[in-house]
């Protein structure tokens, strides 16, 4: 039967090595995923995700069992991927100010025809097209963007990664995805 | 119960709670009553719902290969092996794909050797059956027959230009090093063919620990904290 993330944990504890693989395993592509889209960067978000786990993992004793695991992990990996980008450039965090939403800048760079099936070739657009949008938009909204619709987080357990109010969790998200729709839209009307 | 009707304005206000799921069912019933009769909401509400569906529906990006290790090495845990690819003289690929050609190029020159001795052309040279002993040139045809039969398999597989030439290539590779090391003593080519079937059992060994396993280096102290 498969291990809870708290047997796991408490396992790991103890530096159980298969403890330690089998959480990596589990929540790898969630933290690198998350680092990857707030740091825009391959590289980056490797170092970021790594040293995350070393953390996480350095961190165990302080973990409360009665916390969901996910959530815990995320906060970490957020709050080092915050203090990278205003290492990085201060200016781009932009913490809850008006985001530009104006109709039909985005620039959609199209495939050139090629012997691609249709169907590839219109998921590598509308992929290439959403990862676009997503990028555009300031760190925090991808943030809580990503953790609710790629992670699958609840606003609470958002607000939680965050460490911001519940009502701003909701702006932001709901900011982030008006602002998505209207760059999305000239591209979903004429695939609709 | 709410008896007024909503405006298009009102939708927009609307709408990401109505994503959420999040509105009462006397707002839910008069915002799918605007939306039933708004074609311009209608279709509002439809490019948000498919805006979502796309952002659930990204791929997730997958970290590099090796991700782990590192954070296991800083933990504490050391690989039982080190990963072939480690070994390679830098990181940049160039210089892995011309070391890898190098490598590949020693141990495969002596089946090259072995292949030229199977096609006949030991027995048929004076120079070569005088110092090359029979069971030696026998042994040596047997083994041979590994990469001759790899480049016969290009054959069956259509690429005939490229059989050609892999086998003229070798050929011509095969019978100036078989000549030259064979003056030297015949023993040569079987030892060098010994090394170099031992080289790729390594090597494959090698390949097989590319997903590294790391054990503990403490002394049972915890690595954690």
């Amino acid at each position: 039967m498969e291990q809870t993330d708290a047997e796991l944990v408490n396992a790991a504890r103890g530096g159980d090595e298969q403890a330690i693989r089998d959480l990596l395993g589990r929540y790898r592509t969630a933290v690198f995923n998350l680092a990857f889209r707030i740091l825009r960067n391959e590289e980056d978000a490797t170092d970021a995700a790594q040293e995350t786990f070393i953390r996480v993992f350095r961190a165990l004793d302080r973990f409360d069992e009665r916390q969901r695991f996910k959530p815990w992990i995320l906060r970490i990996a957020s709050n080092y991927c915050i203090d990278q980008i205003r290492k990085r450039d201060w200016r781009t965090v932009s913490f809850d100010t008006p985001i530009e939403t104006e109709d039909g800048t985005l620039e959609m760079e199209l495939a050139g025809p090629g012997p691609q099936p249709d169907e590839v070739l219109e998921r590598k657009e509308q992929r290439m097209v959403i990862e676009q949008a997503i990028d555009s938009l300031p760190p925090d909204y991808r943030m809580a963007i990503v953790l609710r619709h790629t992670e699958g987080l609840s606003y609470e357990e958002i607000a939680d990664v965050l460490g911001v109010p519940l009502g701003t969790v909701k702006a932001r998200i709901h900011r982030a995805r008006s602002a998505l729709q209207k760059k999305l839209a000239p591209f979903l009307e004429s695939h609709l | 119960m709410l008896d007024q009707s909503f405006s298009c304005n009102d939708i927009d206000d609307l709408m990401q709670s109505y994503a959420d799921d999040e509105l009462t069912s006397d707002v839910r019933r008069l915002f799918e009553e605007h939306v039933g009769s708004c074609s311009r909401c209608r279709a509002a509400v439809r490019v948000m719902e498919e805006t979502i569906t796309l952002i659930e529906q990204l791929q997730p990006v997958s970290p590099p290969p090796h991700f782990d290790d590192s954070i296991l090495a800083s933990l504490g845990f050391k690989h039982r092996r080190i990963p072939i690819l480690t070994l390679l003289p830098s990181r940049a690929t160039g210089w892995r794909l011309a070391w890898a050609a190098l490598v590949l190029a020693l141990i495969s020159a002596p089946f090259w050797m072995a292949s030229y001795a199977l096609g006949g052309r030991v027995r048929g040279s004076a120079l070569v059956l005088r110092e090359v002993p029979k069971w030696l040139g026998g042994a040596v045809s047997a083994l041979g027959a590994v990469p001759t039969g790899i480049v016969r398999w290009y054959h069956l597989l259509g690429f005939d230009n490229l059989s050609h030439y892999l086998i003229q290539g070798t050929h011509t590779v095969a019978k100036a090093m078989f000549l030259a090391v064979t003056s030297v003593s015949p023993l040569v080519p079987l030892v060098a063919l010994i090394v170099a079937l031992l080289s790729t059992l390594l090597l494959l060994r090698s390949l097989g620990t590319l997903t590294v396993h790391p054990r503990r280096i403490d002394n049972g102290t915890s690595i954690i904290g």
